[in-house]
C-alpha cells in the first residue's frame, strides 16, 4: 500500500494528461468549435445543432472507443511481454490480430466461393466483418490453447504465435491476389482501421467485452509479477503455471481480438504504451503500479494519434493506423535515446 | 570519366530518337472530349489519344486503315488498326455500353469479369457462349485470349499501362486505351461513341447518335425552371473515418452545375474524388437540399443504421436522397457505370426529374433513384 502510495503523484500525472488530452481531442476537429459552445452542448443548453451532432454524436464516441481500444491494447501488449519476457512481444504476438484479419479476408475476398459478401446486404457486412475478425481471434486463440496445454514453454509458444501468424498472414496474401477490387479495397480500407464508425450498441459490446479482459489482467496481477523472475521462480512461490497461462491467454486474446474486431487492426500502440510507462517509471516492475499506468498510457496515446489523425482545422483526415507507428516510433526512440544520457 | 559520359550522352541520343512523338497537342476533331481527336488523312484515319491516365502527356497516334491500304514500313504511328473492327476484347462495360449504342454487340467476344455486364442482350450472349469470360482486369488469360483471335485489345488505361498490353500487341494484337472515365464533361464521355464508330467503320452513325444525345441533353438544360437560390447538393458516403465524395471538378458535378445546382463543393479544384472529415461534410451539408450517390447505400433505414449522423441531415430527414446503387443488372453490376457515361442526357434528366418532378410526369428514371425506406 505504502508503495503505491508512492506513486501517487504519478498516477495524477497520468490521468490529469488523459483528462487534458481528452478535452483537447474533443474540442479539435476540422470543424472548429468554440470551448464555450463545447461547454453549452455538456450542459445540455441548446446551441447550434452541427456542433451537437459533432460533439455528442461524433467526438465523444470516438474519443471513448480511442480510450478503451487504446487501453486495452496497451495491457495486452504489457501482459505478452512479461509472460513472454520479450520486450518486443505485443498483441500482435499470439497471432490473435493476424487471426482477426484472416477472418476479415476469408469474408471479404474468399466468400465468392459462398455466394460473394453481398449477401449479407449492406448494413449485415459491418456485423458480418465484426464477426468474422471475432471468429479468426477465437480460432487462432483456440489453437493457442490447445498448444499452451501441450507446451510447457513460454518461448515455444510464443514461436507458435508468430508462426500462425505467418501461417495466416500467408492466407491472407493469397486471398488478395485473388480477390476482387471492391474487396480488395474494402479489405484495405477495413486494415486502416477506424475509431469514428462505431454506433453505441456496438460501443456498448466493445466495453462489454474488454472490461472483462481487463479484469482477468487485473486478476492476473499477483502471477504477472511472480512470472518477472522467470517460470521456474514463479512456480516455487507456488503459482500455477497453467492457470496463469490461462487467464493471461485468454485476457489477452478477448483484449487484441475485440479490439480488432471493432476497430480493425491498430498497429503499435501495444508496443509502445508499455515502453513508454517504463521509461516514466523506471523505478518499478509490480504490475500494481504499471498495468493501471499502461492502461492510462495506451488510451493518452491512441487519443493523440487520434487527435492528429483529425488534421484539426483542416478538412482531410488521415487513417488512424498511419498515424499510430508515425507518431509513437519517433516518440519511443526520443526516450530511449534519451535515457541512455 | 570520359567513357561514362559519353555513354551517358548516346543513352539520351538514343532515348531521344526513339521517341518520335511530337509535344504538340493536335487540333481536335471532338467538341467536348479532352482525350481523343480524329484526323483524316487521306484514305486514313488517325486516332489521336492523349490524356490516357490523369495528367498524363504522352500521345498516342494510331493509323485506322481498311484492310489493303497499305502504311509504309517505317511509318512512326503507335500502331495499325486494321478496320473495320470485327472481334473485340473490351475491359470496362462503358466499352459494351458504347458498342451497343451503335449496335455492334455482337463484336464483344471477350471480357473480364463478365459478372459485371448487365446489359440482356450481352447477359444472352455470356450464357450462350458467344461472350467469353477473360479472367481478371488486371491479369488477364493470356491464352483465353489468343484462342479468341481478336482484331483489338480494348483498355481502360488505369493499371494496364505496364508490360502486359505491349505483350498482346507484339503476339499481333493490337490494343488502345478508352479514357472515356477521365473526361470531366459529361458529354464528352459520351462523344467516345466517335472513336467506337471510326474503330467499327460507322462513323456517320456515331455522329447521328451523338448528335442526337447532345440535343437530348441540352433541351433538358434549357427546361430547367430557373429557380433562385438554386437548389443545393451533397454527394457520396462514409467509409471508415472519411466522408468520399465528387471534386469540384469531377464528371459528377459538372452535372450537378448543368442541372442548375449549387454542389456545396463546387468550388473545389479536384477532379478526382475528395475524401473528406465527417466533421466538415456535416457543418456544410447539413442542410443541403438533395444528396445524390450516396456509396452504395440504397435504403434509409440502413444509412440511419449506418452512421448516427446520417439522420442529421436535411436531406434524409426530407427524403430527398437519390442513388444510382439501385439500378442493377442481374448479377449485381451497376447500370450507371455501364452505360451512364454513353447516356448522359438520361443521366441529368434523372436528376432534373428528382428535383422538379411536375416536369416530366411520365418519366422513369434510368439510374438515379429514390432511396427505398
Amino acid at each position: 500500500m505504502i508503495r503505491i502510495r508512492s506513486y501517487t503523484g504519478f498516477f495524477t500525472f497520468l490521468i490529469g494528461m488523459l483528462f487534458l488530452c481528452l478535452i483537447f481531442n474533443l474540442s479539435l476537429g476540422s470543424v472548429d468549435i468554440p470551448l464555450w459552445e463545447a461547454i453549452k452542448i455538456t450542459l445540455g443548453y441548446p446551441t447550434k445543432p452541427t456542433f451537437e451532432y459533432i460533439l455528442l454524436d461524433y467526438r465523444i464516441p470516438k474519443a471513448v472507443t480511442a480510450v478503451l481500444a487504446g487501453g486495452s491494447l496497451g495491457v495486452c501488449g504489457l501482459m505478452m511481454q512479461t509472460y513472454f519476457r520479450n520486450p518486443l512481444a505485443g498483441p500482435y504476438v499470439l497471432g490473435i490480430s493476424s487471426g482477426a484479419s484472416l477472418g476479415v479476408a476469408l469474408l471479404l475476398m474468399g466468400s465468392s466461393w459462398l455466394g460473394g459478401w453481398f449477401v449479407f446486404g449492406e448494413l449485415g457486412l459491418r456485423w458480418a466483418i465484426m464477426i468474422a475478425a471475432s471468429l479468426g481471434s477465437v480460432l487462432v486463440f483456440s489453437l493457442i490453447l490447445i498448444a499452451a496445454v501441450r507446451l510447457n514453454n513460454s518461448t515455444s509458444l510464443l514461436i507458435l504465435g508468430l508462426m500462425f501468424g505467418s501461417f495466416t498472414a500467408a492466407i491472407v496474401n493469397l486471398l488478395m491476389f485473388y480477390g476482387s477490387k471492391e474487396a480488395l479495397q474494402k479489405y484495405v480500407f477495413w486494415s486502416f482501421g477506424s475509431l469514428g464508425n462505431m454506433n453505441s450498441s456496438e460501443l456498448k459490446i466493445l466495453s462489454l467485452v474488454l472490461f472483462i479482459g481487463l479484469g482477468m489482467a487485473v486478476l492476473a496481477i499477483k502471477n504477472l509479477n511472480s512470472l518477472l523472475l522467470g517460470e521456474a521462480y514463479a512456480q516455487s512461490l507456488g503459482v500455477s503455471l497453467k492457470k496463469n497461462r490461462y487467464l493471461i491467454v485468454i485476457s489477452g486474446s478477448l483484449l487484441a481480438g475485440a479490439t480488432t474486431a471493432f476497430v480493425g487492426p491498430i498497429g503499435f500502440i501495444g508496443l509502445a504504451a508499455p515502453h513508454l510507462i517504463r521509461l516514466l517509471v523506471p523505478s518499478t516492475r509490480d504490475h500494481k503500479i504499471i498495468l493501471p499506468a499502461v492502461f492510462l498510457g495506451g488510451a493518452l496515446l491512441l487519443l493523440i494519434c487520434d487527435s492528429i489523425a483529425q488534421i484539426p482545422g483542416s478538412a482531410s483526415v488521415l487513417p488512424i493506423n498511419g498515424i499510430t507507428s508515425l507518431i509513437g516510433a519517433p516518440l519511443i526512440i526520443l526516450l530511449i535515446l534519451g535515457q541512455r544520457k | 570519366m570520359k567513357k561514362i559520359l559519353t555513354i551517358i550522352l548516346l543513352g539520351y541520343l538514343l532515348i531521344g530518337c526513339s521517341s518520335p512523338r511530337s509535344k504538340e497537342i493536335p487540333p481536335t476533331s471532338a467538341q467536348y472530349a479532352q482525350g481523343f481527336s480524329i484526323e483524316s488523312k487521306g484514305a486514313l484515319d488517325v486516332l489521336i489519344l492523349r490524356n490516357v491516365v490523369p495528367n498524363s502527356e504522352t500521345v498516342f497516334r494510331y493509323a485506322l486503315a481498311a484492310d489493303g491500304i497499305e502504311l509504309p514500313k517505317n511509318n512512326t504511328y503507335d500502331g495499325v488498326i486494321r478496320t473495320p473492327i470485327k472481334r473485340i476484347v473490351a475491359t470496362s462495360t462503358t466499352h459494351l455500353a458504347f458498342l451497343e449504342e451503335l449496335d455492334a454487340q455482337e463484336t464483344l467476344v471477350g471480357f473480364p469479369e463478365t459478372d459485371y455486364i448487365s446489359s440482356p442482350k450481352a447477359r444472352k450472349r455470356i450464357s450462350e457462349g458467344t461472350l467469353v469470360d477473360v479472367g481478371k482486369s488486371q491479369q488477364l488469360n493470356v491464352e483465353r485470349i489468343l484462342e479468341l483471335n481478336p482484331d483489338l485489345l480494348l483498355s481502360f488505361g488505369v493499371e494496364s499501362i505496364d508490360g502486359s498490353l505491349k505483350r498482346f500487341n507484339e503476339m499481333g494484337i493490337p490494343s488502345i486505351f478508352i479514357g472515356e472515365w477521365n473526361e470531366q464533361n459529361p458529354l464528352g464521355r459520351a462523344e467516345w461513341l466517335k472513336v467506337f464508330g471510326a474503330l467499327l467503320g460507322k462513323k456517320t452513325e456515331a455522329e447521328a447518335r451523338f448528335n442526337r444525345i447532345e440535343k437530348n441533353y441540352i433541351e433538358i438544360q434549357n427546361s430547367i425552371p430557373n429557380v433562385k437560390p438554386k437548389p443545393t447538393v451533397l454527394a457520396g458516403a462514409i467509409y471508415q473515418d472519411a466522408w468520399y465524395l465528387p471534386g469540384g471538378k469531377s464528371y459528377l458535378a459538372q452535372l450537378f452545375k448543368d442541372a442548375n445546382t449549387d454542389y456545396l463543393w463546387k468550388d473545389d479544384a479536384q477532379t478526382g474524388s475528395l475524401a473528406l472529415s465527417i466533421e466538415t461534410v456535416l457543418e456544410k451539408g447539413s442542410q443541403a437540399d438533395y444528396w445524390f450517390a450516396p456509396g452504395q447505400h440504397t435504403a434509409y433505414s440502413i444509412l440511419k443504421e449506418e452512421h448516427v449522423l446520417y439522420s442529421k441531415f436535411k436531406a434524409t430527414q426530407t427524403k430527398n436522397i437519390f442513388t444510382y446503387a439501385r439500378s442493377k443488372g442481374s448479377t449485381g453490376g451497376l447500370l450507371f457505370f455501364e452505360s451512364g457515361a454513353t447516356r448522359p442526357d438520361l443521366v441529368l434528366k434523372d436528376i432534373i426529374h428528382h428535383l422538379y418532378p411536375e416536369l416530366y410526369r411520365a418519366y422513369k428514371p434510368t439510374y438515379f433513384l429514390p432511396l427505398d425506406d
